[in-house]
């Protein structure tokens, strides 16, 4: 009897303790999923956070590629690399980050590109008001170039990058007509991959943008027109960096131009309310071989230079030129050009010009910003086009 | 006398012991199956959860359109986005619909969810009973058009197939907020 009534307790102890062990493991199984699924939402903390600790790096050193190896981090680790790479011919980072927080992993990969190009520039010349008078005879060439110059001409003649360039003309305008038989030429982008257009008269409709999208508004001051925090342009041209320089009156320009000191850096033209006309009464040159970022403004955004040359005809500028208002365009330029009044002129003819080009180069446009756009204050967004990012 | 008494109260000894050995064989069995069930409920919530804060944050990636939320109700959320990152643009949509022929539950609360992709739906019997998205504006306020959309709580719970002895569901509930970057940053 004895015997079996410790058979009996042996027995159930046996059983409850395997009941035990079964439900035992069925609670870890548990606990074990949930702390997985956290392991997940931790390691996908990290990885954001590696993601934003390396854009904030890179917008501080934009030569910066040295990345992460095992970095620890809220108790797993992340490992991040930068490549630089071309992407439709234009230079772009890849981020590439994988993190780590016990078995579990997420992976993603972000590509940036500096903000090189303004977002005023939509084409050769982007203007808010009409530009049928303005363009004249003139050769318009939205194509892409690089800085080098084939020919002095006339028409100058630069070297082509193939499929990349924008529109000849853009215009908030609704309607475009080319009265004095301007060559416009451009890249339609519409088709894939995008498509050269030489200038040519009569125009391809396609090289040209009328009632150009600005969801914000077309640019009013040539800070916005930039991209860049209001008042940077003239701060910077008052430092002086990289030669630049501040101008407050026409007789300033001209000693410039009787000095033959080319203009470079950023060139701010800060043009008084009370003379908003830089007409005929000066020489109404730039000097040879000027180059940079070129503001003409006036806070009113009345500024109008009417009638803008070198001393030397062939002469071409490098560079972003942005003006309130501008008529006879009486140079090459090698970059874009900028006009922010709706007010273009309308009601007067520009003949005469047909030894001139306007040739859109985003090299040249990036050689100028790029010096700068690192300094632009705040965040990583401010200096980068987040292009994707994706998360495995 | 005596053996008479001895009969008799092992007799009642017996019969207790053999009454708790029962008991504890109801309550052994009955706990194996609760924790069984639970295990079950937390892994399919797991797995749906895992699946929605996946899909849900690439809403939008490579999307052309400013508002690729197509459909977004309760119940009810189209986007567009190129959820498997090969450069085409994909149709996805969640909701919520009974249980039909096919699937089936003991549970009556049960609900299928369903993962449209590209127009090819599967149904999913994950033990749903709710399921709810509420989207939210850039100040955080309920938002009222599809184009105000800025970042979405989504909630649901997940029940057993199976009650306990007691007629008891596990039950897990799972929310979260979800943040597609697409809404957060500017893609150019």
């Amino acid at each position: 009897m004895g015997k079996l009534s410790l058979l009996l307790v042996v027995s159930l102890a046996v059983v409850f303790g395997i009941h035990s062990w079964t439900v035992d493991q069925r609670e870890n199984a548990v606990v074990e999923n949930y702390v997985n699924y956290n392991s997940k939402a931790v390691a996908r903390n990290i990885n954001n956070s590696t993601m934003h600790m390396a854009l904030k790096m890179l917008s501080d050193s934009s030569t910066w590629r040295t990345g992460y190896a095992s970095l620890p981090m809220f108790g797993g680790t992340s490992s991040l690399s930068l490549n630089d790479t071309i992407i439709n011919l234009k230079k772009n980072i890849i981020l590439k980050c994988v993190s780590v927080c016990n078995r579990d992993t997420i992976s993603s990969r972000l590509i940036i590109q500096q903000k090189l190009i303004p977002p005023v520039v939509h084409a050769a010349i982007t203007a808010f008001g009409p530009l049928d008078r303005t363009i004249s005879d003139m050769y318009i060439d939205g194509q892409d170039h690089t800085d080098v110059i084939l020919s002095t001409g006339p028409p100058a003649q630069y070297q082509k990058v193939a499929g990349a360039g924008y529109f000849g003309i853009s215009t908030g305008a609704p309607t475009f007509v080319n009265t004095q038989n301007g060559y416009i030429g451009g890249t339609d982008r519409t088709v894939t991959p995008w498509v050269d257009i030489a200038p040519a008269f009569p125009n391809d409709p396609k090289v040209i943008e009328t009632s150009s999208p600005w969801p914000n508004g077309f640019p009013k001051t040539p800070d916005e027109a930039m991209g860049w925090p209001e008042g940077m342009l003239k701060s910077l041209a008052q430092s002086g960096i990289n030669g630049s320089r501040y101008i407050t009156t026409e007789a300033q320009m001209d000693s410039l131009v009787l000095g033959n000191h080319p203009l470079a850096g950023i060139t701010y033209v800060d043009v008084s309310p009370a003379d908003t006309q830089w007409e005929y009464d000066h020489n109404n040159k730039i000097p040879d071989n000027s180059g940079g970022i070129f503001v003409f403004h006036c806070d009113t955004k009345t500024a109008f230079w009417d009638k803008i040359s070198f001393p030397t005809s062939s002469g071409t500028f490098k560079g972003i030129m942005i003006f309130d208002k501008v008529f006879h365009i009486h140079i090459n330029i090698l970059g874009a050009l900028a006009i922010l009044t709706p007010n273009t002129v309308t009601d007067r003819n520009c003949p005469g010009n047909k030894d001139k080009t306007v040739a859109l180069s985003t090299k040249v446009i990036e050689q100028n910003t790029g010096v700068h756009v690192p300094k632009i204050p705040g965040g990583w967004e401010q200096k980068f086009i987040l292009k994707s990012w994706y998360e495995n | 006398m005596a053996a008479f008494l001895d009969v008799i109260g092992s007799f009642v000894l017996g019969g207790m012991i053999l009454i708790m050995s029962t008991k504890l064989n109801f309550v052994m069995s009955d706990n194996s199956q609760q924790s069984n069930m639970e295990l079950a409920t937390q892994e399919n919530c797991v797995v749906v959860s895992r699946m929605l804060e996946v899909d849900l944050s690439k809403i939008g990636y490579r999307s052309s359109s400013a508002a690729p939320i197509k459909i977004g109700d309760s119940t009810n959320i189209k986007f567009y986005a190129d959820i498997d990152d090969n450069g085409t643009v994909d149709s996805v949509s969640y909701f919520t619909g009974p249980m039909t022929a096919g699937y089936a539950s003991i549970n009556p609360r049960h609900k299928l969810l369903y993962r449209s992709w590209n127009n090819t739906t599967i149904a999913m019997n994950v033990g749903l009973t709710r399921f709810k998205i509420t989207y939210y504006d850039s100040v955080g306020a309920q938002a009222a058009q599809l184009n105000e959309i800025r970042s979405m709580k989504v909630s649901m719970d997940v029940e057993s197939v199976l009650p306990s002895v007691d007629t008891v569901y596990s039950i897990v509930h799972w929310e979260q907020y979800i943040n597609p970057k697409f809404f957060r940053y500017t893609f150019n």
